[in-house]
């Protein structure tokens, strides 16, 4: 028993002497994590804002109680702009510099008067599904408060009616007892009347109506918005895995060595790794696309060279990220631990779980410094929206591609000079 | 270094290697002429490894002068380092491809096309007794055959000087012959081949020898100029029938003979200037007397001995 005890011990004395040995694997594995969580924590906005509107008050004419003020739609949507000028407005919901445009309807009492829910028409620009759902709560939210609203104006207006029905009621009461008759005074206060009894009791509860439509070339679904996230992270994964265990392994296995000795050239071994991984990256997103077309129907809305180009860049920006791990870590689990942390950072803090609008400053510009978050962003617009997405970004990719080079390069010539 | 240096393919010239200020090899100076297979021989931690790396380049000597093929090892162009082979003493291929693949591997490293390097491939690993594990992956092989796809590795560009630290580890007594066999056509085809070893076997057998001791060279020379080193001249091994005063006297004044042992009651181990010299005088002496003799030879002691002499007399 004593001796099962000692050698079950035994592992605990060794893994113990490891990692007192190699105490950055525990940093990168107990600190990589919190620090993330942390930036997550204080950096993300939980609470979805309410979205950004224009109302569009074309060809409104009529002025009654009855009519929408741009001030009723405040509070669930945030109201930026108040025009008459719709194409202008669309022009804004199209570069996504708004959510929402919203049309206030063009003489909303007379339609009411004639039995029909006044329609308030809404557009929106969203691919993502679980935004789009918080958008229509919004909306239903805010014309259940525009409802309202109008509920007041129609029983104060009823109320008024009846209080002049009552008053020509009286007055006949009063002819009838002098035995002297008003018919105009009847018919017109028959008229108020017929006109409360024709209006229906729904549209009397609700006498606005919202008609939403999303302009995007695609119906959102979770499966089209997350497929190019889960696209840009896997690849990044790969690639940051791959080159960050490479020359781990290889400085482990004395090729470095071999690397010194050999005519092989520092630029012939930085631009074989990136070749040869880069090769594999792509090859493995080819497949993991067909994959998703095939099995899940996901389409690429926008232009096959430009994915294609923002593949390879993602694809170059992540292995410099993995060369330069593998050139800083000890060992392979400290690299393996590095690569992790990048990719849950990715997952935090590269507009998946939060979109970028809801990270404020400076985790955002944690954000900005992982080849993920350009890479979803870029994937979004080429494939969800069929546009090729800002080029800012594609370069913003190339440029921390081009960093990631300059360190890998100078982090290898300074491993590979005779000591 | 001198005018003499263009005869040198390699050339040290008192260097020294520290570590954290720790002398690692001390004040060393050797060279290497062009055909000769020379030995590093010395204990581990003696320091052989540390200069194959200064000789390779991938150290610097912190004193001293080092040149190889005329060229200080950290200014080695491309051109040079396509003439210069080296094997390190760890294993230093991929487990996880097969030994053609690692071949094709190295053999691109030197700029080897598909066409040239395939028959090379062929050739070495029929050689070194690979070519039926070819396929199978490097990792499965034993330690033995992982040395010689090393060595492979180390040949398949035909260098003109070749590093080898400790070739023959790991290696069974046949092996090691076709090892040797291997080295002595290289040597034949007027290639030079440094290797390190802590094998006395296999240092017997090297042109020249360089003996180091805790960082310190202890000698130099070939195996038999050692040997004398070690043991004050040749050693002449003599078992009469019987050993008596008589005959005593008559070895004792043979001309040349400095010491003379004794073991076992007649083996007689003559310490002499020459033994092509004083064998057959003392054949004749013992003759003489009518004494028989059942060996007479000019006697090798083994290595081991000859090297723990020098180490203890330094």
């Amino acid at each position: 028993m004593i001796k099962s005890i000692i050698r079950t011990l035994a592992f605990t004395s060794n893994w113990t002497a490891r990692v007192v040995r190699e105490p950055s694997t525990v940093i990168w594995m107990i600190g990589g994590p919190f620090v993330v969580l942390f930036l997550f924590g204080v950096g993300s906005i939980m609470a979805t804002p309410p979205p950004k509107t224009i109302v569009v008050t074309q060809g409104q004419q009529e002025q009654t109680s009855f009519q929408i003020s741009p001030q009723e739609l405040s509070g669930y949507l945030d109201v930026t702009e108040v025009t008459d000028d719709l194409s202008r407005a669309m022009a804004q919901l199209q570069a996504r510099r708004v959510s929402l445009v919203l049309i206030l309807p063009d003489r909303p009492l007379e339609t009411v008067q004639n039995g029909q829910r006044s329609i308030i028409k809404v557009f929106v620009n969203e691919i993502n599904p679980v935004r789009l759902a918080f958008i229509r709560i919004d909306i239903t939210a805010q014309i259940t408060r525009v409802n309202n609203a109008a509920q007041r104006s129609a029983i104060d207006l009823g109320k008024e009616n009846l209080r002049r029905a009552e008053e020509q009621l009286s007055q006949v009461e009063r002819i009838l007892e002098i035995a002297g008759i008003s018919p105009q005074d009847i018919t017109s206060a028959l008229d108020i009347i017929r006109t409360v009894e024709r209006i229906p009791t729904d549209v009397l509860v609700a006498p606005f109506e919202a008609d939403t439509e999303n302009i995007t070339s695609q119906e959102p679904t979770v499966v089209n918005y997350f497929t190019p996230a889960a696209i840009a992270l896997v690849i990044q994964h790969l690639a940051v895995t791959l080159a960050a265990l490479s020359m781990v392994r290889a400085r482990l296995l004395g090729t470095f060595h071999l690397w010194q000795t050999t005519p092989v050239r520092l630029g012939e071994i930085v631009a074989g790794h990136y070749f040869s991984y880069g090769v594999l990256a792509i090859a493995v997103s080819a497949i993991l696309i067909s994959a998703l077309t095939w099995a899940l129907g996901v389409v690429v809305l926008g232009s096959i060279p430009f994915f294609w180009i923002s593949v390879l860049l993602l694809v170059l920006a992540s292995l410099g990220i993995g060369f330069v791990i593998s050139l800083l870590a000890t060992n392979e689990q400290t690299a393996a631990q590095m690569a992790m942390i990048i990719l849950l950072a990715s997952i935090f803090l590269g507009g998946l779980v939060v979109p970028l609008e809801q990270i404020t400053f400076p985790v955002l510009a944690v954000s900005y410094l992982l080849p993920a978050t350009y890479g979803i962003e870029i994937l979004h617009s080429v494939m969800n929206r069929g546009e090729p997405g800002n080029v800012v970004l594609y370069i913003a990719l190339g440029l921390i591609a081009l960093v990631g080079l300059i360190m890998t390069v100078r982090l290898f010539q300074r491993q590979l000079r005779p000591t | 270094m001198g005018p003499e240096s263009k005869n040198k393919i390699i050339e040290l010239v008192r260097v020294t290697k520290l570590f954290d200020h720790r002398a690692v090899v001390k004040d060393i100076s050797f060279d290497v002429t062009p055909g000769e297979i020379f030995g590093l021989i010395g204990p581990s931690g003696s320091g052989k490894t540390t200069l194959v790396l200064m000789m390779v380049g991938v150290h610097t000597p912190t004193r001293g002068q080092v040149s190889v093929l005329g060229t200080p090892p950290t200014r080695f162009s491309t051109q040079i380092r396509e003439r210069i082979g080296y094997m390190p003493q760890g294993f230093f291929l991929s487990p996880t491809l097969t030994p053609w693949e690692n071949l094709s591997h190295i053999a691109g490293l030197y700029g080897m096309g598909w066409l040239g390097k395939r028959k090379v491939i062929h050739r070495l690993l029929s050689r070194l007794g690979l070519w039926d594990s070819r396929n199978k992956l490097t990792r499965d092989l034993s330690g033995g055959m992982m040395r010689r796809l090393q060595l492979a590795a180390v040949l398949i560009h035909d260098p003109e000087l070749a590093f080898i630290d400790e070739p023959m580890a790991g290696l069974d007594p046949l092996l090691r012959e076709e090892v040797w066999n291997i080295l002595n056509e290289m040597k034949n085809d007027g290639k030079t081949i440094l290797m390190t070893t802590h094998s006395m076997n296999d240092a017997e057998r090297c042109n020249a020898l360089t003996l180091l001791s805790q960082g310190i060279l202890i000698a130099r020379g070939t195996p038999g100029d050692l040997r004398r080193r070690a043991f004050g001249g040749d050693i002449v091994r003599l078992v009469p029938e019987r050993v008596d005063a008589e005959v005593y006297d008559v070895l004792h004044r043979l001309p040349g003979v400095k010491q003379m042992n004794i073991f076992g009651g007649n083996d007689v181990r003559l310490v002499v200037e020459n033994a092509e010299e004083t064998l057959p005088q003392a054949i004749e002496g013992l003759r003489q007397l009518g004494i028989t003799i059942s060996i007479a030879e000019r006697y090798q002691p083994p290595f081991e001995d000859v090297f723990e002499k020098l180490v203890r007399s330094d």
